[in-house]
């Protein structure tokens, strides 16, 4: 168990993804580069401006906002965790939550309370004996190890003074510590007449395994068939009504001192039994129904019992018809498990390698697995899923092992994390693919300008401030809406919805800046110089500066309102509308970027005025490009089934 | 008035027109190859189909049939 935890733990998809787009993104720079620079430089002579024409290009193609957007969407994503009394230790983790599609929980103290009240203290027969909860009482104050639920519930329960006293009766010798394995506990005690005693607790059918003799009102009989059959009835009936069982048996004089080990659980007197009330989490029920609506389907692994599974289950509406134990598991190769695991809900008496062992199989099978545990033998699991969820009340492994940690014991926040998730990764995606596609289109745009232009489209510092209004835009992205359709289903990296993404809507944008080369070149400026380009008369460094600011402000604006048109598959502005940090600072580099070639600035940065005669035109371009881009978003929803 | 506009800039002219044109039909060929990929045809076949040959293709991907698997 202890490899399992400390190997390293996968690198997720989205992880993958992230730095893939990245690479992606620099290649395609790393290539397009020495494209423009060589297709300028042969074209127009001047090297020199060739070169700072094809870096600022390349600065545009870097994806240099792209570790922001993440960060501060994951960021933000777990801060608005913390508000919600749930602590993210691992940021990434965020995105897998939204990916999440099973969630696998364990049963005690995370769908159920983390407070086990003992109900019964029986003997063999089932009638009430306090000698078996003195007997506990003993077992559980002198083990050493972790007290669970049931240890804590004993000692809650027997706080009268008697049995306070009984400390003083005896000394502790040795244990033999609790395993998940053996699933039962022991300690050795000596009383003030120098007799040892061994006394063991644990699950019923390996307390019966080791069992030769029974007790009863003070005579020791043989174990008989139809004294175990009795036995595991009543337990079975207790079992049914929602209570976890746990027997009890002694020996007296096990074994030389110093030397007790496994082999001295042997031929013990079985002496009763405990009965423990596991209730339900209040908002377990509420939670779980919420994560179904959310394409969430939930799993409960539990070491626990088969009957006592059934029930909680039932209580908080998870279906147990095929529940599995982790005997027919034991059974079972991973391709025979693969099937079964997607048919079955609920899995009893797992170990902690079983736990882990189906994790593993859900995800081999394509899920993105939650894991949601408190206890030592989570952690295996925990460690094996995309994500992992603890809770305050777990154990010191439990909590460093989880990704997640919830402080309140509401189960809703669960839903909650998941909706979070889906909006930092909507988010992220916006962000990614509205890069992808700008990028490829700016590809065309450049090249075409560089072959068929006689000089450079637009001045290495004007790409450079074009690139920084378009950077500042997408600050506000991480604060963006998603819509309610979006947050339904889970999301998963896609590697290829990106490629297709970028194939399909990068052109969009190429399209108009080509038909604002023409207008620019062939319409507006020969009217305001007076002639055609290289024409007599014509002050071509002027042509060319006008034809700069008229693609400088038509550039901007698709590249700016991409933004709008992307982030849903709806009909931006009126079906649905961006938040307001977006639709503020959209507007804002709009309006700056349009208003710079009518400043100082703008003659510093090499541009003209535009005449009064460019505006209708740009409207035009801009509402053709918008009508353009929500028909290819149409036509790709209905090719591909989603936009992002 | 076009020799005007257009000067000693036939090959800017050429090379504008052409790409954009091409790009053009690029995009709005989606729209026959799409339809026809809803009636359960090929989508690539269809869209180059539409491509070189869009007045055909866009009548076609009205008339032709679902295909039944």
């Amino acid at each position: 168990m202890t490899k399992t935890i400390t190997d390293k733990q996968i690198v997720t998809s989205f992880e993958k993804g992230i730095n893939s787009v990245s690479w992606v993104l620099i290649r395609f720079m790393m290539c397009m580069v020495p494209v423009v620079l060589f297709v300028n430089g042969f074209t127009k002579g001047d090297w020199f401006q060739a070169f700072l024409f094809a870096l600022s290009v390349a600065v545009g193609l870097t994806p240099e906002m792209l570790p922001m957007i993440v960060t501060t969407n994951l960021a933000k994503g777990a801060a608005s965790m913390a508000k919600k009394k749930t602590i993210v230790k691992n940021l990434n983790s965020m995105q897998n939550f939204g990916a999440m599609d099973v969630l696998c929980t364990d049963k005690t103290g995370t769908i159920t309370q983390d407070k086990v009240v003992l109900e019964y203290y029986l003997d063999i027969h089932g009638n009430e004996d306090e000698r078996i909860l003195r007997h506990a009482f003993l077992n559980s104050y002198y083990q050493t190890g972790l007290k669970n639920l049931m240890d804590v519930a004993i000692l809650n329960h027997a706080r009268s003074e008697p049995y306070r006293s009984m400390k003083e009766k005896y000394i502790k010798v040795d244990e033999i510590p609790f395993d998940f394995n053996r699933r039962r506990m022991s300690v050795v005690i000596r009383d003030h007449g120098g007799k040892n005693q061994l006394i063991t607790k644990g699950a019923v059918e390996e307390m019966l395994s080791i069992s030769t003799y029974a007790e009863y009102e003070g005579a020791v009989v043989l174990l008989t068939d139809k004294i175990k059959q009795e036995i595991l009835s009543t337990v079975r009936k207790l079992n049914s009504e929602g209570m976890r069982v746990l027997a009890v048996a002694q020996k007296n004089n096990p074994s030389v001192e110093g030397v007790f080990s496994v082999k001295d659980e042997a031929n013990m007197v079985l002496i009763g039994y405990l009965a423990f009330l596991d209730p339900a989490k209040e908002t377990a029920t509420a939670a779980i129904q919420a994560l179904n609506e959310y394409g969430v389907s939930v799993k409960v692994l539990t070491g626990d019992n088969d009957a006592v599974t059934r029930y909680i289950c039932k209580q908080v509406g998870i279906k147990a018809e095929n529940l599995l134990l982790g005997t027919d598991i034991y059974g079972m190769d991973d391709k025979e498990l693969s099937i079964a695991v997607e048919k079955t809900n609920v899995f009893a008496k797992l170990s902690p390698q079983q736990k882990a062992l189906i994790v593993r199989i859900l995800r081999e099978n394509g899920h993105t697995v939650g894991f949601m545990g408190d206890g030592i033998n989570d952690a295996p699991a925990m460690h094996e899923a995309d994500v992992s969820i603890s809770v305050d009340t777990a154990v010191d492994i439990a909590k460093e092992s989880a990704d997640i940690i919830l402080l309140e014991k509401d189960l809703m926040v669960l839903e909650q994390g998941v909706m979070e998730g889906r909006w930092t990764f909507g988010n992220i995606i916006k962000y990614v693919k509205m890069t992808a596609s700008s990028n490829f289109g700016n590809m065309f745009s450049v090249v075409t300008a560089s072959a068929f232009l006689p000089f450079l489209p637009m001045k290495p510092i004007q790409i450079l401030f074009l690139n920084l209004i378009y950077d500042i835009s997408c600050i506000a992205i991480p604060w963006d809406n998603m819509d309610e359709d979006y947050l339904k289903v889970p999301r998963k990296w896609d590697a290829s919805s990106i490629g297709s993404f970028m194939i399909w809507l990068g052109p969009t944008s190429s399209v108009f800046d080509l038909i604002t080369y023409l207008f620019m070149f062939f319409v507006i400026c020969p009217a305001v110089y007076g002639g055609a380009y290289g024409a007599a008369g014509v002050n071509n460094q002027l042509f060319a500066s006008m034809f700069n600011s008229g693609w400088f402000v038509e550039s901007l604006w698709p590249q700016t309102l991409v933004i709008h048109m992307i982030r849903t598959p709806k009909i931006p502005f009126i079906q649905s509308a961006a938040s307001l940090p977006v639709l503020l600072l959209t507007s804002a580099s709009i309006a700056i970027g349009t208003i710079i070639p009518y400043t100082q600035f703008g003659k510093i940065l090499g541009m003209s005025a535009m005449p009064i005669a460019y505006f209708p035109w740009l409207i035009g371009t801009i509402l053709c490009y918008m009508f353009l881009a929500t028909f290819l978003k149409t036509m790709y929803k209905r090719r591909y089934g989603e936009l992002l | 008035m076009v020799s005007i506009v257009i000067g000693t800039n036939f090959y800017t002219a050429l090379g504008l027109f052409g790409v954009c044109g091409v790009m053009l039909l690029g995009l709005v060929s989606t729209y026959p190859a799409v339809k026809a990929f809803e009636k359960g045809r090929n989508f690539i076949k269809w869209y180059l189909f539409s491509f070189f040959l869009f007045p055909f293709a866009l009548v076609s991907s009205f008339y032709i049939e679902k295909k039944q698997f």
